[in-house]
């Protein structure tokens, strides 16, 4: 029982620290929150649920995991793409950012809704309910998270990653100094996109993938990117873990269906009182 | 031809709620993605005081007072949250709102909603769809008039003012936190009306009554209104009349609603993403 809450915590903790780097990430290169990893979160892990049907081992769901975070990726760089281009010259793209994310969420819900109906359908092949110390649920988990956290430090000593570090200080003396949102686009995009495809994934193997999972991961990234806001990475980290931590307090002590009203709670408090001017990219 | 009158019922009726948001977007730049709650927290409160037993008119002033309440507050909060911030602020609030209505069983019935809400006014001799469509669409009609007019007032002056900055309409000696509020509980009072006539005419209310997907809706109807009045009825027509339109030819009432969904996010992204298409093209400023 205690190594189930271990687990927990650490899923909790894993996919809220690859859904806050995300969410800091795009909020960096966008200038708003992107509701796309909610989009992209609901797309993998339907595809995911979908295609092991076909799966008749372990393994194969393993290269089923590798083949949906490409195909992840690759829709998440052409989001990006497209969404920079339409958004780089506002004067204040962020509610732009955040509302066609919610556009382009509706339509992944939508669609998956007209096909599949509502509802949670888990992955075929692994056991529905993750009793065990360490199920098969929690094994697909645990890797999927690993191949995040191995994306992530990739993704950390890269170029690409010291340029949106960059546009996040400071936009316009980033521009001055060469760097373009617009050049690393597909680079950010493609890295964001395999990242929300794990973390898409990760939450079909353990929670079953439902048309709301989605806005849970986003709302989980979001509030652990806006907690700990002056502590970057670690805080990231810090926040993650306490979130997860009253999450999974809620969940077992009080009553699982009060998690998440609670963790949406969290984040609308933390907005009301950093008020307008705070961003995610912790500029006043 | 029931079925008509059907669909124009309920295409009046988020015509309403389009228009009572897309007030805000278009006087105070504000996008509320909280759309299901007013409406809820409207037919929530009437369904509840009508099966504790008070007589319509009573449940009807105490409805409509719960919900402008609740706008008012939502839209004054716009004075410390703006933005995308706002949008993001209103998402939780729905989300929140969401939880409260499956978990709340004291206030809202839980999972099970409240049975049992009182029929629609004179449906008893028009047919419940006919006299909703009525209603509705005599409440679109006033609320479409006061949002045309308004612009000409001095009170649309003061609106813009606090849209472009709550220090110049200070400036000018407007009182922009209660003008805020007063646009919410107006926003409020007409999406709890509307609320209130879907679920008289549903006769039923609960959680899948105004479930996120509804602020969606909402959301994208109401991004329309500042792109003219023809961009908002081709999107009322594309989002509500067209997948229910679709249930006559053996859609499904849950496809119908996702349909409703997905076509809610291809206008979003057309409004947003891709202003040169003609019908949605931004016309000016108010």
């Amino acid at each position: 029982m205690q190594l189930v809450l271990i687990w927990s915590l650490l899923f909790s903790c894993g996919t809220a620290v690859l859904a806050a780097v995300y969410v800091r990430t795009q909020s960096a290169e966008l200038r708003g929150f992107d509701l796309g990893l909610a989009a992209l979160v609901v797309l993998a892990s339907e595809a995911m649920v979908q295609l092991s049907h076909f799966a008749d081992s372990f393994w194969v769901l393993v290269v089923l995991t590798v083949l949906v975070s490409a195909l992840s990726a690759v829709v998440g760089g052409l989001w990006n793409v497209f969404l920079l281009g339409r958004t780089e010259r506002l004067p204040d793209p962020g509610g732009t950012v955040l509302v066609s994310g919610l556009g382009f969420l509706a339509v992944a819900m939508g669609i998956a809704g007209v096909f599949r109906g509502p509802g949670v359908e888990f992955i075929n092949g692994l056991s529905s309910a993750p009793s065990d110390v360490m199920s098969a649920p929690f094994q697909l988990a645990f890797a999927c998270l690993a191949c995040g956290a191995v994306a992530l430090v990739i993704w950390f000593r890269s170029r690409a990653y010291l340029q949106i570090r960059m546009l996040e200080q400071d936009r316009d003396f980033a521009v001055e100094l060469g760097c373009s949102s617009k050049k690393i686009a597909w680079k950010v995009g493609l890295a964001m996109g395999a990242i929300a495809g794990l973390a898409g994934i990760a939450q079909a193997a353990v929670l079953g993938s439902s048309l709301g999972g989605g806005i849970r991961v986003f709302l989980l990234g979001a509030a652990a990117a806006l907690l700990l806001l002056e502590f970057g990475l670690m805080g990231i980290l810090g926040s993650a873990i306490l979130l997860a931590a009253a999450d999974l307090f809620i969940a077992y002590w009080f009553e699982p269906r009060w998690s998440d009203p609670a963790l949406y709670s969290i984040l609308l408090v933390v907005l009301l009182l950093r008020g307008y001017s705070r961003t995610a990219e912790g500029v006043r | 031809m029931n079925f008509l009158v059907h669909v124009l019922a309920l295409s009046a009726i988020y015509g309403v709620w389009g228009v009572s948001h897309g007030f805000l977007a278009r006087y105070l730049g504000l996008t509320s993605l909280a759309g299901a709650v007013l409406a809820g927290a409207g037919a929530y409160s009437f369904a509840a005081f009508s099966d504790k037993g008070q007589s319509g008119p009573i449940s009807l002033l105490i409805a409509v007072a719960v919900s402008a309440l609740l706008g008012g507050l939502l839209v004054l909060s716009g004075a410390r949250v703006r933005g995308h911030n706002f949008v993001l602020a209103t998402f939780c609030v729905s989300l929140v709102w969401d939880g409260l209505a499956r978990n709340l069983e004291l206030l809202t019935g839980g999972a099970f909603g409240i049975p049992g809400v009182p029929p629609v006014l004179f449906g008893d001799f028009l047919g419940a769809p006919l006299a909703t469509f009525l209603l509705s669409g005599a409440l679109l009609s006033l609320t479409s008039f006061l949002v045309i007019i308004i612009r000409t007032r001095r009170l649309g002056t003061a609106f813009a003012l606090t849209e472009r900055s709550t220090d110049l309409a200070r400036n000018y000696g407007a009182p922009f936190r209660w003008l805020l509020f007063c646009a919410g509980a107006a926003m409020g009072c007409a999406s709890g009306l509307a609320g209130m006539l879907n679920a008289a005419y549903v006769g039923f209310v609960g959680p899948t009554s105004f479930p996120f997907a509804v602020s969606i809706t909402i959301a994208a109807i109401a991004m329309c209104l500042p792109r003219g009045w023809t961009a908002f009825v081709i999107a009322l027509l594309a989002i509500v009349a067209l997948p229910e339109a679709l249930r006559f030819y053996g859609l499904s009432g849950s496809s119908a609603a996702f349909l409703r969904q997905a076509l809610s996010g291809v206008v979003l992204l057309i409004i947003l993403l891709l202003p040169e298409v003609r019908v949605f093209r931004r016309r000016g400023r108010p």
